[in-house]
């Protein structure tokens, strides 16, 4: 198809002129058919490239991807935008409405997917008569035992694959090291056409700040805060201290507007937040990683880490949300030495102790006692080595054990590059590209910028009516 | 006001008769017959269903608080009111509640009035691109349907602006100022009870009562004019049976095809107590619903009296009235066998 007439498609669809970055390439390889192995930073539209192609054919496209937050949002977005014919197969859906789903496949162009909802043969009965256009793999690094999110259910895909005829293929990622591209390759033993793009971002600052104790942390915070008013998300990696912090943060900004997110909230509350953020009336939110994953707001200038992530590639996804209008915008890590012991603490809870393996294995009821994810590897290990002679339980210690030091290795990397004294930027991207583009403002502490002397433009503000009449006139576009 | 002063009145109500969590489970609108009756029995059917979402440890947290405030007791696990309690005991705080009537349809026409609002409020400024305050498929399937059936963007959206317009003139400045905060539309998005109670430093739980006031005021003003609402009334739920329990609701359409509670009891394979629970749920839950093949007039009038009589004899006067020399157990004992016995002859 040539380029003014996927530019059309762009504008009917999505409403936007032109394509970012990256996206065209991938999706001309898409349409032309190729297995594509694609990396493209967060917030440059990945879903674009899949979603494109998907309604440019008459078949289904299918996408699989690993969280139900990201699938429910990303269908809502695509509704807003009018396009309908898209659903959801998740085990968030009771056996009826599923049914309805697979007798309609017929009216859907774009149909996300769990992974483990492919591991059901009825759905694939049902999916097997489709005509699938490309088969998605959204957050393709899971697939890797090197990637930091990997997951078992990801590993039977190639099977999937083949079953549903091996349509043309996509596999994307925002963080993809030459490691996981070849697991990726590996797993499904195909030729593929690799868009591998640079996901550095140079319209952001880096910095890490050094504190003592808990108390100067605090005071780093107001200290950023206190700049300008601006839109700040601060990220914590427990729910409770979202909130206490917030509250904090409320009492010596009583003319800013805080607020808290975390997946503990209602449903209802955790929309109306998200949607104040995206409508300039929340100033800073405080949040755990719940918050995002559909949130595409252009103009956040600052995110603060008051906790650090467990992995190099989450701390690249999260400030990814900062500057996405290629304004001037801030990383900002709080670090405070120990902080580490809370992502190690969070990595034993992912995996099986020794007791719960030995206790899975001997059948005993152990269904409150193990997380999910903990659950899920149990089950996908003792499954994949029903036929091994070897001692099972020594098997699982030992894949648990691999997994366990892939994790705390990935601690280790954050950590490295918190305590880095080279360039920020050439450090944090080095695993996952060659070298960094020229940054378009201040480059990181380590180059000379100083947090203190920060200045940007005072460009949003939002002031609350609160007279119902006012109000009620503003609603109906009346003066 | 804290959501636990606000409390104490209605705990008050039930002093000496049940625990403080018999409340909670009318507050919450628990479908029990146990529950129906204790509203009743109580007066305590305005607050029926009034805060459905309301969790076990916030309310146990008001409970603490009162006690740490030395303003209740328990007794026994039954709530008993201090000197202090009883001098705090009244209502300051008006709202205005019916949750026995509107309490379950509440809930559902609130989601569609807020739907609604943000769907045309983005409509008339063009705004095509928007994300729904609810994700429920069935409330956004309710206002699609509307917009078919009524085209409330007309004349700029004139038929429901006029009508909301009406609907906040019926309150004081405060409660529509607050009603509205909680709207979403093309200007602002609402907020949510913690913020405004963050807002003006206040409990959110009685943010929360004071929009089910607001909602159950308009909800009665607009059943009771209908005409004048041709629009936002078709946003109320139909008040069908969905407030009976699942097998009352059986129970009952048995009935209306004209068994008798014998038949029942055979055909179901329950307890004859079991259908007696549900004809006593009907008769609570359904105005309608005739007693009169189980209870004379006269037999009625008979225990309507003593019953009277004795919801005026609450459990602290009776203890005043014989000069403290008996003890709370010994009353409840003898309150007992009065409520078997009370039972025996509406049973009978």
């Amino acid at each position: 198809m040539v380029e003014h007439q996927l530019e059309h498609y762009l504008k009917k669809y999505f409403g936007f002129e032109t394509f970012k970055v990256g996206q065209q390439s991938i999706i001309e390889s898409v349409l032309a058919g190729h297995n594509t192995l694609a990396t493209l930073p967060t917030g440059s539209g990945k879903s674009i490239t899949y979603q494109l192609p998907a309604l440019l054919s008459a078949g289904i496209t299918i996408v699989v991807s690993p969280l139900l937050s990201l699938m429910i949002d990303q269908v809502k977005v695509l509704k807003a935008k009018g396009i309908k014919r898209v659903a959801t197969l998740t085990s968030l859906h009771n056996s009826h409405q599923k049914q309805r789903i697979l007798n309609h496949l017929s009216n859907v162009q774009l149909l996300y997917c769990s992974p483990e909802m492919l591991q059901q043969s009825h759905v694939m009965n049902y999916l097997k008569q489709q005509h699938v256009n490309y088969f998605v793999i959204d957050e393709a690094h899971c697939l890797s035992q090197w990637g930091h999110e990997f997951r078992t259910d990801y590993l039977k895909l190639n099977t999937v694959h083949r079953e549903l005829g091996q349509p043309p293929l996509l596999a994307l990622s925002a963080t993809a090291t030459d490691e996981v591209q070849q697991d990726i390759v590996n797993h499904f033993n195909l030729s593929f056409e690799k868009i591998i793009y640079p996901i550095d971002r140079p319209n952001i600052t880096l910095s890490v700040r050094n504190v003592e104790t808990v108390e100067e942390k605090h005071r780093q915070l107001t200290k950023l805060l206190e700049k300008k008013r601006m839109p700040t998300m601060i990220y914590f990696s427990s729910r409770m201290k979202s909130e206490s912090v917030c509250y904090m943060l409320q009492q010596q900004f009583p003319d800013r507007s805080i607020a808290f997110y975390h997946g503990g909230m209602e449903s209802e509350d955790r929309l109306l937040i998200q949607q104040q953020f995206m409508y300039d009336q929340l100033d800073v939110i405080c949040c755990t990683s719940a918050f995002g994953m559909g949130v595409d707001k252009a103009n956040i200038r600052l995110v603060i880490h008051y906790h650090m992530p467990s992995d190099l590639e989450s701390y690249i996804q999260e400030i990814g949300r900062a500057g996405r209008d290629g304004r001037p915008s801030l990383a900002c890590l709080l670090y405070q030495r120990g902080d580490e012991s809370l992502p190690f603490h969070l990595i034993g809870q992912e995996l099986p102790d020794d007791e719960m393996i030995s206790a899975f294995l001997q059948a005993e009821d152990l269904s409150d006692k193990l997380t999910e994810t903990q659950e899920r590897f149990l089950a996908f290990q003792a499954e994949k080595n029903r036929y091994s002679s070897n001692d099972l339980f020594h098997i699982i210690q030992q894949v648990r054990d691999q997994r366990l030091a892939v994790k705390k290795d990935s601690i280790i990397g954050l950590l490295k590059w918190i305590h880095t004294d080279q360039c920020r930027r050439q450090v944090l991207y080095k695993k996952f590209q060659e070298e960094v583009k020229t940054p378009e403002y201040d480059c990181c502490d380590q180059c000379g910028f100083r947090v203190d002397d920060w200045e940007l433009p005072n460009d949003v503000s939002f002031s609350l009516e609160v007279n119902w009449e006012k109000r009620l006139n503003e609603l109906f576009n009346k003066r | 006001m804290s959501f636990s002063r606000w409390l104490l009145p209605r705990l008050k109500q039930v002093e000496g008769e049940r625990t403080p969590r018999s409340v909670l489970h009318i507050l919450r609108g628990k479908k029990s017959a146990q529950t129906f009756q204790d509203s009743r029995l109580f007066h305590l059917a305005d607050f029926y269903h009034v805060l459905p979402r309301l969790s076990v440890d916030a309310f146990d947290q008001a409970i603490n608080q009162l006690k740490k405030d030395g303003l209740i007791e328990e007794q026994d696990s039954l709530v008993v009111m201090t000197e202090l309690g009883e001098h705090f005991c009244q209502d300051h705080w008006q709202l205005e509640l019916n949750g026995m009537d509107y309490g379950a349809i509440t809930r559902p026409f609130y989601i569609r009035l807020q739907l609604l609002i943000q769907s045309v409020s983005n409509l008339i400024h063009n705004q095509t691109q928007f994300f729904p305050i609810t994700d429920d498929e069935s409330v956004q399937a309710s206002i699609k349907k509307i917009f078919n059936d009524y085209n409330p963007l007309a004349q700029n959206g004139e038929v429901l602006y006029d009508e909301l317009n009406r609907l906040f003139r019926l309150l004081n400045e405060n409660d529509a100022n607050l009603m509205m905060l909680t709207i979403s539309g093309s200007d602002q998005i609402g907020l949510s009870y913690q913020q405004i109670a963050e807002k003006w430093q206040m409990d959110p739980i009685m943010i929360e009562l004071s929009v089910q006031s607001v909602l159950h005021q308009w909800l009665g003003y607009i059943t009771s004019n209908p005409n004048s609402f041709n629009l936002i009334k078709q946003l109320i739920p139909k008040q069908d049976e969905n407030r009976l329990t699942e097998s009352a609701l059986l129970t009952k359409h048995m009935y209306n095809r004209g068994m008798s509670i014998d038949q029942i009891v055979e055909k179901r394979r329950l307890k004859p107590s079991t259908i007696e629970d549900h004809i006593v749920e009907l008769a609570m839950k359904e105005i309608l619903f005739s007693i009169r093949k189980f209870v004379s007039l006269e037999d009625e009038k008979r225990i309507r009296y003593v019953l009277e009589e004795d919801m005026t004899k609450r459990l602290k006067r009776i203890k005043e009235q014989l000069d403290g020399q008996v003890s709370y157990f010994q009353i409840r004992l003898v309150i007992a066998r009065l409520g078997q016995e009370k039972e025996a002859i509406s049973n009978g």
